[in-house]
């Protein structure tokens, strides 16, 4: 049965509160505040200049060999944490399996690092 | 540029937000109405009772008033703060006794009367909506942390994990807000914040380990609970400063608060935002500070664990309040360090100390120096 008695009911009820009061505060200056437009206020804003050329511009990823390790560390990460949730039954050498695994890790964090460093790459 | 007819849709939008706002409304009032109608009935017999009432505790103690409460204290703490350590008094006018304490409710009533500027050439119901959004994920990760164990709002079984599902929405918004702005700083400086929060993410994780494998369980309550006798602080350390430093990279504080460096990126991501969307913005990020800063409590330093003539939750209270004035004292100690510093020293340092941390554990649950845990 879902009812007040969970914890879910009560995060659902938090939530709600949260998205009424963000919408809220999103009305009020409906009514509070003044809403004069003109062209130059609502241009883009760029430090003071007209803003030049096309606004949407496609720029390479600078720092790409780090998104690269991003997805290759962050899937692992949930079996580490799989492992050290019975890090105390495994016996002596539970240790190993996660070891393997970093051991996996290791040289394309070390590949993607020296990568990371190559100017030209950017 | 392709001009789309952003009239009508716009109209449709508005529309839809309301209906929203009104239906949630309704399944808000409707969820709250057979607690209230309970609490009613006992409160006159029982007023202790409201204090553990769930009700209670999501609108007052561990749920939105309080957090509101730190994230207030907090910004006008780092306000006043580093404007001491720089020789200058900050807040001074509004409020008596400790300088400038209502400084804030003086802006929060300015801000609700300045104008919210949507620039021509944003994606309307993205750019008006995603502060929403922000403020929704920022707060959300508050409904995790214990303050004791009856002072929890969902306790849930991996409610570590599903902490940082949450925390892991956040750069996304931040991306849907600098795409949708069509401004270079925004888009920029949101690219920033993604790199950041998803490269800190990984020492997160990994530090955050520590604490799972000492207490044995994902489950925030069972994690303090366990640190009655040694805090994990002086059981891995090493993870205990790699996980307080990805809180600050996570947070955009100052040491790498690249993301919104005003001297580069004008704001960053928030270059665009004005009036109450800036402020749900900050809101949010402040409350998501409060959020960390339990968790790095309850994980590290014993949660609700201390001496008796105080109950555990003020105890708790007590060591986060300490967190968050670490945390917000930074911005006054250091400066800002450049996007590649910032991003090799978390794949190059921060990732071996914490793997390091974890292998010193391994090493003395080997030598059976872990024992006095079980």
């Amino acid at each position: 049965m879902f009812g007040p008695g969970q914890g879910l009911y009560w995060f659902i009820v938090f939530a709600l509160l949260a998205l009424i009061s963000g919408l809220l505060f999103l009305i009020i200056p409906f009514f509070l505040a003044p809403r004069r437009r003109s062209a130059i206020k609502e241009d883009t804003f760029e430090a003071g200049q007209l803003p030049p050329g096309a606004k949407r511009i496609r720029f390479a990823l600078q720092y790409y060999a780090y998104l690269l390790l991003f997805l290759l560390f962050d899937v692992t990460i949930m079996f580490l944490f799989v492992w050290a949730y019975s890090f105390f039954g495994e016996g002596r050498y539970g240790f190993a399996y996660p070891l393997a695994l970093i051991a996996v890790l290791l040289p394309p964090l070390i590949y993607a690092v020296k990568l990371s460093k190559i100017k030209e790459m950017w | 540029m392709t001009e789309t007819p952003r009239g009508d849709f716009f109209k449709t939008f508005r529309i839809v937000v309301t209906i929203v706002f009104l239906a949630s409304t309704a399944l808000l009032l409707y969820m709250l109405y057979g607690p209230a109608m309970s609490v009613i009935s006992y409160f006159l017999r029982d007023p202790q009772a409201f204090l553990v009432d769930p009700l209670f505790m999501v609108l007052i103690f561990p749920g939105l008033t309080y957090a509101g409460l730190v994230a207030y204290l907090a910004i006008w703490g780092e306000r006043k703060f580093a404007a001491k350590v720089q020789n200058r008094v900050g807040p001074l006018y509004a409020g008596a006794l400790p300088g400038g304490i209502l400084q804030n409710i003086a802006d929060l009533v300015k801000i609700l009367f300045k104008e919210v500027i949507i620039p021509r050439d944003s994606d309307k119901p993205i750019f008006i909506l995603a502060p929403v959004f922000a403020f929704i994920v920022g707060s959300l990760p508050v409904v995790l942390v214990p303050y004791s164990p009856t002072y929890v709002i969902l306790d849930f079984p991996v409610g570590l994990i599903l902490f940082f599902v949450f925390t892991a929405f956040y750069p996304l918004v931040l991306l849907l807000a600098g795409w949708s702005s069509n401004n270079k700083f925004s888009f920029i400086g949101s690219l920033r914040a993604l790199y950041q929060q998803a490269s800190y993410e990984i020492p997160l994780f990994l530090s955050a380990l520590a604490p799972v494998m000492l207490a044995g369980s994902l489950r925030l309550v069972d994690i303090g609970s366990a640190q009655g006798s040694v805090w994990f602080i002086l059981v891995a350390p090493i993870s205990a400063i790699v996980f307080f430093t990805s809180i600050l990279a996570e947070l955009e504080k100052y040491p790498f608060d690249i993301p919104e460096a005003d001297s580069e990126l004008v704001a960053g991501w928030l270059t665009e935002y004005s009036g109450v969307p800036y402020l749900l913005y900050q809101f949010g990020a402040y409350i998501k500070m409060v959020a960390y800063a339990s968790l790095f409590t309850v994980l590290f330093l014993g949660g609700w664990a201390g001496f008796a003539f105080l109950a555990p939750e003020w105890w708790m209270v007590i060591k986060v309040a300490i967190v968050v004035t670490i945390v917000i004292s930074t911005r006054a100690f250091f400066p800002r360090i450049r996007m590649d510093q910032l991003l090799s020293a978390g794949w190059t340092k921060l990732i071996p100390l914490a793997l390091l941390s974890l292998a010193s554990l391994v090493v003395l649950q080997m030598l059976g120096l872990l024992a006095f845990l079980r």
